[in-house]
């Protein structure tokens, strides 16, 4: 499997379902309250899973990565070590995407919209720095951190989150220790969901100014602090004794001595760390896999939709995909049942431009099905022949070898049932596999007339709406893919814009509906679900909850050993 | 011999340079931007020029080879591009697990290899020969792949027995744990070279066996251990010393899938690693390091074949 893709997989590894309607979206709850220039209703502190019995103290989590680490930087890095650094560091408010009334509020106690761009953070007190050997000093977050932290992001042009630093934060500032202020350029529908992202934690300003000590280590105020780092190797993570938070029985957290992650690619030998007890967790393949494991009385099961897909892309700068027709006819002839039935093993869904992990934002699966993804390959050559190519048409298709795909299961698996369908309806497929890095190149620079492709974890609609805009995915107007439409281009600054969540979900689905009316150029494949087993002396476990990225912030879990 | 060696390093020295400059150039000749590997999908063009200024790839090539060269000149190996970690540092934790890996495969591989040949040839067309070959041939028509993955969900399903898993035991700190989780892998390593080895060995030694000093040595009355041990398996040894030589640097290679799948944080991981997410430094430098290895490696086969047999002479 690509390095680069573990991020992604571990992000997905908690998420089951979108709650319908994200009637409590963020953008709408502060909306209103801006409306009445109040300050905001602050959200109860995360409730913790129930407590099934007392929390016992001590023991150490058995953690795996399938790729190495490349570094530690919370904003740089953009592997494995991604998913650790809310255990090391703090955030602002982490709001679940999945659940989004859900609200993990760590180094902002509290939320205020001045206007519909100005965010105030009321900082929170007494979150101290973990003991570290860095020299950074064990002394209360402020505001100053948050703002510091923030501008290296803006300013910072490989950082993850300076998309949003750039594109939309206009400016910010703290106001003294206690509040830290975000104007952005517009009202912007995932401003929270950028703050709380892993890659926009908060370090401490000292540790700003020592990158390369970053790299390799770190000191923050979240529930753990760096123990031992050896590349390629293992990342152990020790209690942090300064943590503020403290669980439902009153105790200071975290309640475990610490984590350790022992980088294991192969899946046979992570099955067989976990049989043995060597690892609290395994991902199974599939559902099969999974049901072949279960045994009540050792682990129990969590699911969550995986958040990633594949898709065809087709290059519309090249014919034949200038041509809509021709657009349409491969869109006719990808048969998304067959994908369902022979890589997902029935497990998996179709997917329209919104994924169906991102629950309400996608398209009804009845409308899908009934209006814009139905395999019919004759209707394919007769817009074939419609277009020109009465004997068919040959098109080149590259796609990654060797890695896992996106949305489960193997690239390799999805090859031949694409050929195969599109070749009924009279698209023959000139295979042109290539190694990841060459391919990743390639496609980034649209050097492709078609291409079977992987997809990152979406978890907004944001990027699954930008791929069909003529600034694309990176935002940039050159890589990857471009649809220039300015009427797509229109309805989706418009979604953008809009923070009130019943009115953002109408939004996103009337852009989808723009999309199909003009034969959009990046076709996603059905996804299926992650399916996660754990040792049953895993308490009181996160995953449970379904919370995406945000549960990874809770510390309250426990191990009955 | 003396001059014999100088002039061997003298040229291994030649060598290595030449490797330098054409794995610098293929690295980079190959289609893929280790910027664009390196930030993912969905980077903008702004980030991957960026992240190409901070590795150097926007210098022009010689600087970029100079640079590098100047740092291995000088020791200094440089940082990983990828982790920026050192590379020198990552050696040093990673090389004890891959040497002690090879170790125990190149010992399981002689011992057993050799050792099965002997039996084979010495009780030639006997049952136990019939089922020595009958092993070697699985040895070598068995993908390592496949047995290093029977080897850790066998003994799970059958006796729920598994090894050390992606935690590093050093032999000092526990000699059982250690054993336990290098000697698998090792085993595994050695199956192919261990039946190559022996099949040698058995031919070289029925080869020897029919030559007429050997037939005076029986005529003298020497006892058959002392005719095999003493005079047929010191020449008889040659060829197979010279495949487990040839195999020591094809070892590296199988290190790599036998490291991943054992879950050892060895040099083969880090080779296979740092190829996927093109580290140019990690390559370049292991690349160097391992073609000096080998160089080494067969010197020391040349001085081991003089040694063997005396009517070698090297002008």
């Amino acid at each position: 499997m690509g390095g680069y893709w573990e991020l992604f997989w571990k992000r997905r590894l908690t998420r089951r379902r979108f709650l319908a309607g994200a009637a409590l979206g963020v953008g709408a709850a502060i909306a209103s309250v801006a409306c009445e220039g109040k300050k905001a209703p602050t959200p109860q502190p995360p409730g913790s899973p129930t407590l099934e019995e007392r929390p016992k103290r001590g023991g150490r989590g058995q953690a795996f990565s399938t790729v190495t680490f490349d570094q530690l930087d919370p904003h740089v890095s953009v592997a494995a070590a991604t998913a650790y650094f809310p255990r090391i560091y703090n955030t602002l408010v982490s709001q679940s995407q999945v659940r989004t009334d859900y609200y993990f509020w760590d180094l902002a106690e509290s939320l205020e919209l001045v206007d519909p761009v100005t965010y105030l953070f009321h900082i929170r007190k007494g979150i101290r720095v973990a003991p570290n050997t860095l020299g950074i000093p064990e002394r209360e977050m402020d505001a100053q951190d948050a703002y510091l932290n923030w501008e290296r992001i803006r300013n910072e042009p490989r950082a993850l989150s300076s998309r949003f630093a750039k594109g939309f934060l206009a400016s910010h500032q703290a106001r003294g220790p206690d509040i830290y202020a975000m104007t952005t350029s517009e009202p912007y529908a995932w401003v929270l969901y950028n703050v709380g992202l892993h890659t926009s934690t908060i370090a401490p300003r000292e540790l700003l100014e020592k990158p390369e000590a970053m790299r390799t280590s770190g000191a923050g105020g979240g529930p753990f602090r760096v123990g031992r780092f050896v590349e390629g190797e293992v990342l152990a993570l020790n209690r942090n004794p300064n943590y503020y938070r403290t669980g439902a029985d009153g105790l200071p957290l975290p309640y475990v001595e610490g984590i350790d992650v022992r980088i294991i690619p192969d899946r046979a030998a992570r099955r067989t760390a976990f049989l043995s007890r060597q690892l609290d967790y395994y991902t199974a393949a599939n559902r099969r896999e999974a049901d072949g494991l279960s045994s009540p009385d050792r682990f129990y099961l969590t699911s969550a939709p995986i958040f990633s897909f594949m898709a065809i892309t087709m290059n519309v700068e090249r014919p034949p995909f200038n041509d809509p027709r021709v657009r349409r006819a491969v869109a006719k002839a990808i048969d998304h049942d067959a994908i369902i039935r022979i890589v997902h093993l029935r497990d998996a869904k179709i997917n329209g431009i919104i994924p169906w992990a991102l629950g309400d934002y996608a398209l009804p699966e009845e409308e899908l099905r009934s209006r814009y993804i139905r395999y019919e390959p004759r209707e394919a050559r007769r817009l074939l022949e419609a277009a020109g190519h009465p004997q068919g048409l040959k098109i080149k298709l590259i796609y990654p070898t060797g890695t896992a795909a996106s949305g489960g299961g193997d690239v390799a698996q999805y090859v031949p049932i694409i050929l195969e369908s599109l070749a009924a309806g009279g698209i023959q497929v000139d295979q042109e596999p290539l190694d990841f890095g060459t391919w990743l190149d390639r496609y980034r620079r649209r050097d492709y007339v078609a291409s079977l492709s992987l997809n990152q974890v979406y978890e907004t609609p944001e990027i699954p709406l930008d791929w069909h805009t003529s600034w694309g995915p990176a935002g940039d107007s050159l890589s990857w893919a471009i649809f220039p439409n300015p009427e797509i281009d229109a309805a989706v600054r418009q979604v953008k814009r809009t923070v009130r969540a019943e009115e953002l979900v109408r939004a996103v689905h009337e852009a989808q509906r723009l999309i199909y009316t003009k034969d959009p150029a990046f076709i996603p494949l059905p996804s299926s679900s992650v399916y996660t087993l754990w040792w049953n002396h895993v308490k009181n476990n996160p995953a449970r909850l379904v919370l995406g990225v945000t549960g990874l912030f809770l510390a309250d879990w426990w191990l009955d050993t | 011999m003396q001059r014999f060696i100088v002039r061997r390093l003298i040229l291994g020295v030649a060598t290595v340079w030449i490797l330098s400059i054409v794995v610098f150039l293929v690295l980079r000749v190959a289609p893929g931007d280790p910027a664009v590997l390196r930030l993912g999908p969905q980077a903008s063009e702004e980030q991957i020029q960026a992240e190409r200024e901070r590795l150097g790839l926007n210098d022009p090539l010689p600087a970029q080879y100079w640079d590098w060269m100047k740092g291995i000149l000088t020791g200094d190996l440089g940082v990983s591009d990828f982790s920026g970690v050192s590379v020198a540092k990552s050696i040093r934790q990673r090389l004890p697990n891959t040497l002690e890996l090879l170790a125990i495969t190149i010992f399981l591989t002689a011992v057993v290899g050799i050792g099965a040949g002997i039996v084979s040839a010495v009780w030639k067309d006997s049952l136990m020969d019939y089922l020595v070959r009958v092993i070697a041939v699985l040895g070598l028509s068995v993908p390592a792949l496949w047995v290093a993955t029977l080897v850790l969900v066998v003994p799970l399903e059958l006796w729920g027995y598994a090894p050390p898993i992606g935690r590093v035991v050093h032999f000092f700190d526990n000699p059982w744990d250690n054993l336990r989780q290098f000697v698998p892998p090792g085993a595994v390593l050695a199956l192919g070279p261990a039946a190559g080895v022996m099949r040698l060995t058995r031919s070289s030694l029925l080869e020897v066996l029919r030559q007429d000093y050997i037939r005076t040595a029986r005529a003298k009355g020497l006892v058959e251990r002392v005719v095999i041990g003493r005079h047929a398996l010191r020449n008889a040894l040659i060829p197979p010393l010279t495949v487990l030589g040839l195999q020591t640097s094809a070892l590296i290679g199988g290190a790599v899938i036998v490291e991943q799948i054992f879950a050892i944080p060895g040099m083969g991981q880090y080779f296979f690693q740092a190829i996927f997410v093109k580290d140019y430094t990690v390559v370049q430098t292991l690349t160097l390091y391992t073609g000096a290895a080998v160089i080494l490696t067969f010197l020391a086969l040349d001085v081991g074949y003089a040694w063997l047999d005396p009517r070698i002479r090297y002008a």
